[in-house]
């Protein structure tokens, strides 16, 4: 990814959050530049705006800085580095079907939903991580019973979500 | 004003309880093992147990927090000193001359020497810390609304000029910090910002699953992507052979001419740690460099210098009570594990500045003989595990990323028992990542979402007590002063900048 495109488009991102924010404030009548009900005193729109114009224009200013410094690299992309950033999705990616395993079973099984979601993301987390199936199945287990030794009954915590 | 001796007292007899000095020594050994262990730092290990201790007695909580905390940044050097790899960024220089001394047999003294100016630096900061927090809490007395909106921008313009090389990136951030904290009901009208119809954003995003993500699953992430398989083997490697460690303790004649150099760079790094945002590292590369610029043998500096292994040592703890004093008196974090324990006060009802000092006097003493008490805990289990603690590195990043990703969730969950807790730890956690791929420092983003609601409220409610007269934040003295560091602080990178520009 070269400064070119990553400052740029990091600046254009910023922008975007800028103007979303300037048109959500924009259209909420509540969120008024200036008070209604004081003289002269800042309404709920006040920080909102300001903040959302300030973004804009230095978003802006990344862009134009980014088109101007071409010549730097953020990363420099090996073969390594790509098989990371498949690892890295990867893991993401276990972690969101954790979640939302978590979030559809849990109204049926309750706390032991979670427990199961845990040991299931450990077993694939550790092979993501080309650990051997004797240290993957020892880790999860000793894991996943320290979660519920500490949270569950240490704690009362039942994670119900 | 000020902390009488019966509320120490009262707050000190209460630090005699067994449950108190237990969960001290079980944050120390958690705090030896983050710190020892690349990959992990003190803020991820605070970020990850400060839900935990939510469900403890506030006195057992905060007592976990400090041991962990203060044996992280002193764990740090352990792995600097015995593979050459720092444990904390606060470590970066205890590498130079800790490994150094490592080949050349005398691994032990290193060790020894990182326990007992670790110990000094926080002892001696600590110390500040009682002295002075109560006098500049009671300066706080004086200010109203204008003062604290000064106040909180001076924290942030602070954090955007000294936390990262790129002044704009930090602004922008900074920004969208307060931008995202107007999320929630407005703090003077009451009117709902951004909440979509969502009853859990009423209350604004909540700040501790945001550090969790950042520093949790976020820093997970970014450890995967810049992952060296071929660093990793030489470190395995290095970790393999077991040079012979040696005495741990130094001599009398090495501690003489040691000791004065130790407490002059407390004092420096208790200073550098009062600043917001310039944390261990910052203090340690400053106080090494200055030392090495002062010292009889600057040649062996970077070589297997004991004198240079203490400097760094003393300087990298020393901030921590600097820190503190900003935090407690002022309410502004004077680093990322302040800020997460400024929200780890404010679950607790408590919120940092001058009522620390008077509704919280008691809790406020119990901190303070906490910090004291957490370098007490770790100089006597650093001197006396300083032979075996080598065994703590062979653990495996991936054993680690493993348990901080359920650790994330499971701590974010914890908070309130709320999933959206989760969801938004998850999102700060991809915004973590970015940032630190796209060179965006962290800090100002932290500090703006922290600070936000402070800053805003105390505009607006200036505004309101002046009629809306902005002339009420230059005619104040204080606000005035902090005005004119604001404008310092903004303008010097511009003019550092342009002065570069005309040299070259």
């Amino acid at each position: 990814m070269k400064k070119l495109k990553a400052d740029a488009i990091a600046g254009l991102l910023c922008m975007a959050l800028g103007a979303f924010f300037l048109i959500m404030t924009a259209t909420n009548h509540q969120l008024s530049f200036i008070a209604t009900t004081s003289d002269g005193v800042p309404g709920g729109g006040f920080f909102p705006y300001i903040l959302s114009v300030l973004i804009i224009i230095m978003g802006g200013a990344l862009v134009v800085r980014g088109l101007r410094q071409a010549d730097k690299q953020y990363v420099q992309w090996t073969p390594e580095n790509k098989k990371n950033l498949k690892i890295m999705f990867l893991t993401v990616a276990g972690i969101v079907v954790f979640l939302i395993a978590w979030k559809i079973t849990a109204p049926y099984f309750g706390n032991n939903a979670f427990m199961a979601c845990v040991f299931l993301l450990e077993i694939y987390l550790n092979k993501l991580f080309e650990r051997s199936w004797k240290f993957t199945l020892i880790y999860a287990v000793v894991f996943t019973l320290f979660i519920y030794l500490v949270f569950n009954l240490g704690f009362s915590i039942l994670f119900n979500a | 004003m000020g902390i009488g001796l019966d509320v120490w007292a009262a707050g000190l007899s209460e630090l005699m309880r067994p449950s108190v000095i237990l969960f001290l020594f079980l944050g120390v050994l958690i705090g030896t093992m983050i710190g020892a262990l690349p990959g992990l730092s003190a803020t991820m290990g605070i970020a990850i147990m400060t839900p935990i201790t939510f469900w403890f007695d506030p006195t057992d909580g905060f007592a976990m927090l400090m041991g962990l905390w203060n044996a992280a940044i002193f764990a740090g050097g352990i792995t600097a000193i015995l593979i050459n790899t720092p444990g904390t960024p606060a470590s970066i220089t205890q590498s130079f001359d800790g490994y150094a001394l490592y080949k050349q047999g005398k691994g032990g003294l290193a060790l020894g020497i990182n326990v007992i100016f670790s110990f000094m630096g926080g002892i001696i900061s600590t110390l500040a810390l009682i002295l002075f927090a109560t006098p500049i809490a009671r300066f706080t007395v004086t200010f109203n609304s204008a003062e604290y909106f000064m106040l909180a921008g001076f924290g942030l313009s602070m954090m955007v000029a000294v936390s990262g090389g790129d002044v704009l990136k930090g602004l922008i951030l900074g920004l969208a910090g307060i931008l995202l904290s107007t999320i929630g009901l407005d703090p003077i009208l009451g009117v709902k910002r951004f909440t979509f119809g969502n009853v859990n954003l009423l209350a604004g995003i909540s700040f501790i699953p945001v550090m969790i993500g950042m520093f949790g699953i976020g820093e997970v992430m970014y450890q995967i992507f810049t992952r060296n398989k071929e660093q990793e083997a030489k470190e395995i490697e290095a970790r393999k052979v077991n040079l012979a460690l040696g005495k741990v303790l130094p001599t009398k004649k090495e501690m003489k001419g040691l000791v004065p150099r130790g407490v002059v760079t407390s004092l420096v790094a208790t200073i550098i740690g009062a600043i917001p945002a310039a944390g261990g590292d910052i203090s340690a590369v400053i106080c090494w460099g200055n030392a090495k610029k002062f010292s009889k043998h600057p040649e062996e500096y970077g070589k297997g210098s004991i004198e240079g292994l203490a400097v760094s040592s003393a300087a990298n703890n020393g901030v921590l009570g600097g820190a503190m004093t900003t935090m407690m008196t002022l309410g502004i974090p004077g680093d990322a594990v302040t800020a997460i324990l400024i929200g780890s006060l404010t679950m607790y009802g408590m919120q940092p500045g001058i009522k620390m000092f008077t509704e919280n006097a008691k809790f406020t003493t119990q901190i303070m003989a906490l910090m004291v008490l957490a370098n007490v805990a770790f100089l006597i289990l650093g001197l006396a595990t300083a032979k075996v603690s080598a065994k703590v590195l062979n653990v495996a990043q991936p054993t680690v990323w493993c348990a901080v990703c359920v650790l994330c969730v499971v701590g974010a969950y914890a908070l309130n028992n709320n999933f959206f807790d989760v969801l938004v730890m998850f999102a700060a956690a991809i915004l973590g990542f970015l940032f630190k791929v796209l060179e965006f420092p962290t800090g100002p983003f932290i500090l703006g979402l922290l600070l936000g609601s402070m800053l805003e409220s105390n505009m607006r409610r200036a505004l309101v007590m002046s009629n809306g007269s902005y002339a009420t934040f230059v005619t104040r003295p204080v606000s005035c002063v902090l005005l004119i560091f604001v404008v310092i602080t903004f303008l010097y990178p511009i003019v550092k900048s342009l002065k570069g520009k005309k040299n070259k």
